[in-house]
């Protein structure tokens, strides 16, 4: 990619600029960061911090694989003309893969509390979801029916 | 809300500034508790009451965490301490905190000021970078003709393999274009920090320390990063922050 070519300077919008940052970007940015201080009480965190931990070393997995099989698999090649809220919420659809899907959103499910608490965030930007605990909402999706039905069974098992 | 009679009430701890930083008047921690300074030579500790026996861990504590050293940040540098960290009494930070690490702090704070943490968060549109894998690999294409049209148990071995393949080739994709990436901002950085992360559509996750007369190239050269790379990966800039990243003991 060759990002001179850029054409004439302006604010194209292109670039996402939180502010205040969401919680998932919270999460992500200060959790497991910051000076570590002996001799103190340290509060528990429930397990938190091994969660998020252990998500970042599951990624070479087979179920991992199967689940970028699947993904590649239900890839319309010959729908590129997509506009760009589609895509958006494509990428909703399936952001995490693996076990780092369940274990991310088992540690985020403790921060975030119930589904009421969850509701007051529900107007962010459509491709921060991904990072909320909010993967298996039901939302339409454009795939054959042989597909979507090989899907739910998996999530059965 | 606690008061100073509790007991088992503690000093949380946010982190560590100069001594002669002032505090918003408005600014509430943990629990809606006011934030103020506990000063110990040319350092401070940035604490508010909190309850020993109260469960942290909740939304709303770590929001209050990065609300209040964000905040600081924007006055002046700021070392901030891991969430959670809770010290017993006033006296206790002063003691077991500020005294033995008064020297190491005030180093780490002047090497701070004048920067702040930049965030980036790269992620590529997954149709787009699935179908250039696709294309560019004979044999990712290949599988996936032959597993679409096949039953999962009998295409087992294949399904695997396929996205064996296919991780493998993000992989390389990733490291690539997070290559390009680093090498447009980088040099606005005293310093930087790849984060680990996960994901198919994983890019680049990367904080950066930015020195503030930088900062205004810095932001035009991430909008003009996300022009370029608009259509295929979406580019998120979180910040100015407290620096998270960038305060590693160094035992």
């Amino acid at each position: 990619m060759t990002i001179a070519a850029t054409g004439p300077r302006r604010s194209g919008g292109y670039l996402d600029r939180p502010a205040p940052s969401s919680l998932a970007d919270v999460i992500d940015s200060i959790l497991d960061k910051g000076l570590v201080i002996d001799a103190y009480v340290r509060v528990s965190l429930v397990g938190i911090e091994l969660l998020t931990i252990d998500a970042r070393i599951v990624i070479a997995s087979v179920d991992t694989y199967l689940r970028f099989a699947e993904a590649t698999n239900r890839l319309d090649l010959y729908e590129k003309s997509k506009d760009l809220p589609e895509v958006i919420e494509d990428m909703t659809e399936s952001g995490a893969q693996g076990k780092s899907r369940g274990l991310l959103s088992g540690a985020k499910e403790a921060l975030l509390g119930s589904d009421d608490d969850r509701r007051s965030d529900d107007n962010r930007r459509a491709d921060e979801e991904e990072d909320t605990g909010d993967y298996e909402e039901a939302r339409p999706r454009r795939r054959p029916a042989k597909k979507a039905a090989a899907r739910r069974r998996r999530n059965e098992e | 809300m606690t008061t100073p009679s509790d007991v088992g009430l503690g000093c949380y701890l946010y982190g560590i500034v100069t001594a002669d930083l002032v505090v918003p008047a408005d600014l509430a921690g943990v629990g809606d508790e006011p934030v103020s300074l506990i000063p110990y030579g040319d350092v401070a500790a940035i604490t508010s009451p909190l309850d020993s026996e109260r469960a942290l861990a909740g939304r709303a504590d770590l929001m209050a965490h990065g609300r209040v050293l964000d905040a600081i940040a924007a006055l002046g540098p700021v070392i901030p301490v891991r969430f959670g960290s809770l010290l017993q009494d006033r006296d206790a930070v002063r003691s077991e905190l500020l005294e033995p690490g008064h020297d190491r702090f005030h180093a780490m704070l002047a090497d701070l000021a004048g920067h702040s943490q930049f965030t980036v968060r790269a992620r590529y549109d997954e149709q787009q970078i699935l179908t250039e894998v696709v294309a560019e690999n004979p044999e990712i294409a290949r599988l996936r003709a032959v597993t679409r049209e096949r039953s999962d148990d009998s295409s087992y071995g294949d399904r695997v393999r396929l996205g064996e393949l296919v991780s493998h080739a993000l992989e390389a994709k990733s490291a690539a274009d997070g290559q390009t990436l680093l090498s447009h901002i980088e040099r606005y950085a005293a310093a930087v920090n790849i984060r680990e992360s996960a994901g198919l559509d994983r890019l680049l996750d990367a904080a950066l320390l930015v020195d503030d007369s930088r900062r205004a190239e810095f932001e035009l050269a991430m909008e003009e990063l996300a022009e370029a790379f608009a259509g295929r990966a979406h580019l998120k800039l979180i910040g100015p922050t407290a620096p998270y990243d960038f305060v590693e003991a160094e035992e």
